[in-house]
């Protein structure tokens, strides 16, 4: 019987390490250890890739969150609205910033359900919080 | 020659075996906390001689989380000093609390004798940062902490292997916070830090904050952060934790090096050293008078020599909403006007150090040339 392993990241290691190691190699050799160079074009081909403007790397999927909301302002007192089924990292970076998470429940693609979450049923609302879930992204522009 | 601040490029010269070691890892795949993660903590908590250690993702979130694990939240008062690297205050306000500061000492520490002066009824924890390698006298401060009952996390992120009266630096108050950042005595390759703790409850919480809370796979017990110490990075950090001591005492013969060429000079003023203190020297700071033409002169001269900091944390743009003003802490002031940190690390050679002495003297006999 075959077995098929959930994820094996191991093998991407294998496919890649001959090409990697002489980067990572090189990057040590210079001591380079925090920012630099590679950061930059690492930033500027995911803002590529992404079609934006700047991309900028931070240290995880929840700083980026938090980061993100608390350069937008959010913080104390708001509430951000959230869909009730993604990763804790979500939420957890909502409270984090000192925010009230709101759940709205999702659609039939996992996503928050737009008619659940439209005007005028929410209260005067500041930007907010998007979940990507199986790469779609929900946008909404409060009217 | 040159006197290059930065000795990464040369420190990780020479690590076959770390190589073989993270080559044999790496198709693991087990990038997430894990057993290198464990082992790394078990001997970083035998070398500072605590209980338990915990990595985290930096020195910063180190502070946070212990903090955050001691109650410290939006409102309350964290009490600090009016010099440090601005991650100490970042931390107390990332979790919605207020900084509080004291002036430092002559080694650029806490001044204990002025926490009792500015406590109030929100004040929720004592920061004392064990700047550059010496040490806040914690003899003095933990009974005053104990009286007024206020939690105590040592920023230790400088002062790996300091120890006062024989007891280490980090293993004093409710937790010790460690960095592992590149430019720190004990380094990985990347940000990383290390929550040090005897209380088995506190290190529970820590471990469940560093990893957003998650009691399993499926149960979020409560809200926490995304913090842990990569575990390749744990790897380095192991390979590299069997030299810290010796780490240590080679910036300490740097120093001595340093003090005794430098104390003939009137126009530097060492800090006191020794006495129940053991300084380890992350950074080896003087006062120096005309320093910013000090600098500029070991600047010309290829000497790398730094300030740490110009302008103290507590007169920075970013904390201007607390009221401060320059002038309320006269001792930080002063040190921020003359204080100059030259090279110590331990892959320094003898003539480097030489160079570093020659430079200075150079300028003393001749500061206009």
């Amino acid at each position: 019987m075959t077995e098929i392993r959930y994820v094996d990241i191991g093998a991407q290691w294998r496919e890649e390490r001959e090409e990697l190691m002489p980067m990572i190699d090189a990057m040590l050799a210079r001591g380079q250890h925090i920012g630099g160079d590679e950061i930059e074009q690492f930033e500027e081909a995911i803002a590529d890739y992404c079609g934006t403007t700047y991309a900028v790397a931070v240290n995880s999927g929840t700083d980026a969150l938090t980061l993100g909301m608390r350069a937008l302002g959010i913080g104390s007192g708001d509430e951000v609205i959230t869909p009730p089924n993604s990763f804790v990292a979500s939420t957890a970076a909502i409270v984090q910033v000192g925010a009230r998470p709101v759940f709205v429940d999702v659609g039939p693609d996992q996503n928050l359900d737009p008619v659940l979450w439209s005007p005028p049923s929410l209260p005067a609302l500041g930007p907010l919080c998007l979940c990507i879930w199986e790469d779609e992204c929900v946008t909404w522009t409060p009217s | 020659m040159d006197v290059r601040y930065s000795y990464l490029s040369e420190q990780f010269s020479d690590c076959d075996d770390l190589w073989e070691e993270l080559k044999r890892f790496v198709p693991t795949g087990d990038f997430t906390l894990g057993k290198p993660l464990q082992e790394f903590e078990q001997q970083f908590a035998t070398l500072i001689g605590a209980k338990q250690a915990l990595g985290v993702n930096s020195g910063t979130d180190a502070i946070k989380l212990s903090l955050r694990a001691a109650g410290v939240w939006h409102g309350d008062e964290v009490i600090t000093t009016a010099n440090t690297f601005v991650a100490t205050v970042g931390a107390i306000a990332e979790l919605g609390a207020k900084p509080v500061f004291v002036d430092c000492n002559d080694v650029f520490c806490m001044d204990v004798g002025q926490v009792e002066d500015v406590i109030t009824e929100r004040t929720k924890a004592i920061v004392p940062v064990h700047y550059t390698g010496y040490m806040t006298d914690m003899e003095r401060l933990m009974p005053l902490a104990e009286r007024h009952q206020l939690t105590v996390v040592e920023d230790a992120c400088q002062s790996i292997l300091a120890s006062q009266a024989g007891r280490r630096a980090g293993t004093w108050g409710s937790a010790g916070a460690f960095s592992l950042h590149p430019l720190k005595n004990l380094n990985v390759w990347s940000d990383g830090g290390m929550v040090i703790t005897d209380d088995d409850e506190f290190a529970e919480t820590i471990r469940l904050m560093r990893n957003h809370g998650l009691s399993g796979r499926d149960t979020v017990v409560r809200l926490g952060y995304n913090s842990r110490l990569d575990t390749i990075q744990a790897i380095v950090g192991k390979w590299l934790l069997p030299q810290a001591v010796e780490i240590s005492e080679r910036r300490r013969e740097n120093a001595r090096y340093y003090d005794e060429h430098f104390s003939p000079l009137p126009q530097i003023t060492l800090p006191p050293r020794g006495g129940v203190f053991h300084e380890v020297y992350h950074l080896y700071v003087v006062l120096a008078e005309q320093r910013d033409a000090l600098l500029r002169h070991c600047h010309k001269n290829g000497v790398e020599a730094k300030v740490h900091y110009p302008v103290p944390i507590y007169r920075q743009p970013a904390l201007a909403d607390l009221g401060y003003r320059e002038g309320d802490f006269p001792v930080t002031d002063a040190q921020a006007q003359s204080m100059i940190t030259f090279p110590c690390d331990q892959h320094l050679r003898e003539e480097q150090l030489e160079r570093v002495v020659e430079v200075v003297r150079d300028f003393y006999s001749c500061p206009n040339g």
